[in-house]
């Protein structure tokens, strides 16, 4: 693992990329203690331009509130959701494919058409149609990114297990003696998830995309401060107040680009270590 | 006074995987006694490797028998099946590939003494030592993971994990194919001396007629999925009888030292 | 057999039972929905108690949910999607009205992406590692990680407010009442920011696959052994190395492409295209299950359709794939 970790240090876009995703959690963490404004206050001074009034360093929307604050309150949102969708999605398509690949036979058919009938659907109309069901929120928004997320890593999850199950290393594992369990835990899981790391990658990236999108269509949390409702909002006043569009777009091009640059390091460090084995 | 009985006994084994033109072992039959030396050998492709992992539990045979320990192995299944593989043990040809690549040494040969009951926790570590010790390594590279050692040492470390449990029969499928040829000979030594100083009987899969000698005192030719021959190996060698073992014997002659092959 | 291939085969090969899972996936989803079809009617047009009950047994909504869904079934059997009640219309005679629009649009858009695409891949592909690859591969990774509603801002702000060059929203000059050829230089006019947008968001798709394919045929034994026989790399080029990245070019346009109407809800949303997405965006707000439904097995229909083109453009792509197909 430290290997591991010590070759993606060696990929210069991958440590840009954590960089650049390092910075940005900590603004979304952090940035509460560093610049401690409501980001719901409104204020009398509306539409301020940035760099005018240092109590509003990034200026104020149409209702006086506080940019920097929103923005980084925006940070928060749009981190939080990806994170915990991506993470109930990787839990649950790794459980899947683990199941469907080592079950096999009926469990594994209904499986995958299960995460076949989920693909054929765009991902996006899978997450509206569970908005709209269910209604907007924080536990939507993940419940609604993770299913339309869950069914790739599924797919990877069980072709490496239908792959490392008859390596001879898991079957020497059988004659040692393991048990059927062991022998998942133990010998296929650490095995088959490194290519999973890049997909992760990928699912927060399309994470962020998703609930910008449904933030900007007026569908996402509507209690958190989020960066696609501002640049709903920023629409309305393009023309006199650009920067309340374009600032928040501006963050979310960089989140999505850090995100996909630490994915990409990854995947050429893990690329690299099988040519050298 | 009559013979003991088997320690293997393989009846009509037929194996025949969906989609395969032909069955892989098309109707096996042969037995083999405590402490024997057998060599199985043949072409590529006439099935040796299939049968060993048919008579090992890690195929599921079409029709056919197996007894094993005066036990139906076939109608083994779950927790008892999982108990006898302590009895019945194999070491694969490519030790790189037989070793979990992510885990330590130490960890892979404590598996059986965990798995079989074979130690109690506190004295796993001194017993991986003693595993390592007898089969020539130095009990420090418990800590190292299977690609930080040689081949040699990858094959000793498998054959001291099979060996482990103490089991009754060795199927070893060619255990040296995939080695250096300067470590070859110390492997089969180091076969040789431990299943001497237990009543080991041991299965040798090969191709390579010149490795049977010293690994043999009977030999099994197989070809095709059936064996065509079963005899003491200096029998055979003087005057084979099969096709198969003659075009073997042909190409040992031709090429001292055949090239390693995939299964 | 190339996985690409195997994995369009496949989805061919499962298309009924997967359908039918999404079909029944529709219905649950429909169950789903707090309160019922009568309920939301009757909340937009108001009615009393015996109204309500005649029109649940009209709808057969007293029956079990079991009876229902085969109800539901044979309704689908014969192109019934139901009644859309924002609308107050049926859902198949909306999904026909919009579909042709919203497959104006992503067609359009797919050649956008194929061309700009197409050139990033290729201005990268045909020298990897070169400061032209950089430059392209800098390019693509930006435009990557462009939300698709925030290009079509900047756009908007660029070509519509600051230039004057083109409407912002809608398909026609309301009122302008244009005919023939007018009309369709009007329709292109609006389409262009949407189709822009749509198309700029899977050119960084398409270039990266395009250049991943190249970079992968350069590194082949056969162009590695060409070049060492002296066969100039600008043969090699064309002949082999931009050939070979066509095919997995061909399976991500063809995988992808429906996923254009995903994409297309945001889009469509933004410059009041009514297509197929701000349909289901409308269901949305309007809370019309039966209506978001329908678009949902429209789409699925879609992408059964565009697999199977790709599955046919293969054979003519790559001729090698027919005797591949055996089972190694």
């Amino acid at each position: 693992m430290t290997t591991a970790l010590l070759r993606l240090l060696r990929e210069p876009t991958a440590v840009l990329g954590l960089l650049l995703l390092a910075l940005l959690s900590l603004l979304a963490i952090a940035g509460p203690l560093v610049w401690p404004r409501d980001p719901d206050a409104p204020s009398q001074a509306l539409l301020l331009a940035p760099f005018v009034d240092p109590a509003h360093p990034l200026g104020t929307d149409r209702l006086g509130r506080d940019l920097l604050a929103r923005l980084l309150a925006g940070a928060r949102t749009s981190l939080a959701v990806a994170f915990t969708a991506t993470t109930a999605a990787l839990l649950f398509g790794t459980a899947l494919g683990l199941l469907a690949g080592f079950a096999g036979g009926f469990v594994d058919e209904v499986s995958m058409r299960l995460a076949e009938a989920f693909q054929i659907v765009p991902g996006f109309l899978i997450a509206l149609a569970l908005v709209s069901v269910i209604g907007p929120g924080f536990e939507t928004l993940v419940l609604a990114i993770a299913a339309a997320s869950w069914p790739a890593p599924a797919r990877l999850i069980r072709a490496e297990v239908m792959r490392l199950k008859r390596a001879d290393f898991v079957l020497a594992a059988i004659t040692a003696g393991l048990t059927r369990t062991q022998v998942a835990v133990k010998e296929v899981l650490p095995n088959a998830l490194p290519p999973v790391v890049p997909l992760a990658a990928l699912t927060a990236a399309a994470a962020i995309l998703i609930e910008a999108a449904l933030a900007f269509l007026g569908l996402g949390d509507p209690n958190r401060a989020s960066w696609g409702a501002m640049i709903a909002e920023g629409r309305a006043v393009l023309v006199s107040a650009p920067w309340l569009a374009l600032l928040p777009g501006a963050l979310l091009v960089l989140t999505v680009l850090a995100v996909n640059l630490v994915g990409e390091g990854f995947a050429e460090a893990t690329a690299a270590r099988r040519v050298a084995l | 006074m009559s013979a003991p009985p088997p320690l293997l006994e393989v009846e009509d084994l037929v194996f025949s995987p969906r989609g395969a033109p032909r069955p892989l072992v098309a109707g096996v039959r042969f037995a083999l006694h405590a402490g024997e030396r057998v060599a199985l050998v043949g072409a590529s492709g006439a099935g040796k490797s299939t049968l060993a992992r048919l008579i090992v539990r890690l195929l599921e045979p079409n029709a056919g028998r197996i007894h094993f320990l005066g036990r139906d192995l076939l109608a083994l299944r779950g927790e008892p099946l999982r108990r006898l593989r302590a009895e019945l043990q194999m070491v694969f040809q490519d030790p790189l590939a037989a070793l979990g690549p992510r885990r330590r040494v130490g960890a892979l040969l404590a598996d059986p003494l965990r798995a079989f009951d074979l130690a109690p926790r506190e004295e796993l570590q001194v017993r991986v030592g003693e595993l390592l010790r007898a089969v020539g390594l130095d009990p420090a590279l418990a800590l190292r993971f299977p690609h930080e050692l040689s081949g040699g040492q990858r094959q000793r470390v498998a054959i001291a994990r099979a060996l482990a449990s103490r089991p009754r029969l060795l199927v070893l499928d060619e255990p040296t194919s995939a080695l250096d040829l300067s470590v070859r000979a110390q492997i089969l030594n180091l076969i040789e001396r431990l299943r001497a100083e237990t009543n080991l009987a041991t299965l040798v899969i090969t191709h390579d007629l010149a490795l049977v000698r010293a690994v043999a005192d009977r030999v099994l030719v197989m070809d095709a999925g059936r064996i065509v021959e079963d005899r003491p190996v200096e029998a055979l060698l003087a005057a084979p009888r099969a096709d198969a073992t003659r075009a073997l014997l042909a190409a040992a002659l031709r090429l001292p030292e055949p090239s390693p092959h995939s299964p | 057999m190339s996985p690409g291939l195997a994995l369009v085969r496949r989805r061919l090969a499962h298309a009924p039972l997967v359908l039918a899972l999404v079909i029944t996936g529709c219905f649950v989803l429909l169950e789903a929905a707090p309160g019922d079809a009568v309920d939301a009617y009757v909340a937009s047009l108001g009615g009393d108690a015996g109204f309500l009950h005649e029109l649940r047994a009209r709808w057969g909504l007293d029956k079990t949910p079991w009876t229902r869904f085969l109800l539901y079934l044979a309704g689908l059997a014969t192109g019934d999607l139901g009644i859309s009640l924002t609308f107050n219309r049926p859902v198949r005679a909306l999904l026909l009205e919009r579909l042709p629009i919203t497959l104006l649009l992503a067609f359009s858009a797919m050649a956008v992406a194929l061309l700009v695409g197409g050139i990033l891949g290729f201005l990268a592909g045909s020298r990897p590692g070169s400061l032209r690859d950089r430059l392209a591969s800098a390019c693509v990774l930006a435009l990557n990680a462009t939300p698709s509603f925030w290009l079509g801002i900047v756009l908007v702000l660029l070509f519509a407010v600051r230039l004057r060059w083109l409407p912002s929203a809608g398909i026609e000059t309301i009122g302008a009442d244009y005919r023939g050829l007018a009309r369709l230089c009007d329709l292109a006019r609006h389409m262009v920011l949407p189709v822009l947008t749509l198309g700029l968001v899977y050119a960084a798709l398409y270039a990266r696959v395009l250049r991943a394919g190249m970079v992968e045929a350069w590194r082949s034994d056969f162009v590695r052994a060409a070049r060492a026989k002296g066969i100039p790399r600008r043969r090699l080029l064309f002949a082999h190395v931009a050939r070979n990245a066509l095919v997995p070019l061909v399976t991500v346009v063809g995988v992808h492409g429906a996923s254009m109407v995903g994409g297309s809800v945001v889009v469509e949303s933004l410059f009041a295209v009514p297509g197929l997405g701000r349909l289901a965006f409308e269901a949305v707000i309007y809370r019309d299950p039966a209506l978001l439904v329908g678009v949902v097995l429209v789409c699925a229909l879609l992408v059964i359709i565009l697999n199977l083109a790709v599955d046919l453009l293969y054979g003519w792509l790559d001729p090698r794939i027919e005797l591949a197909d055996s089972p190694s």
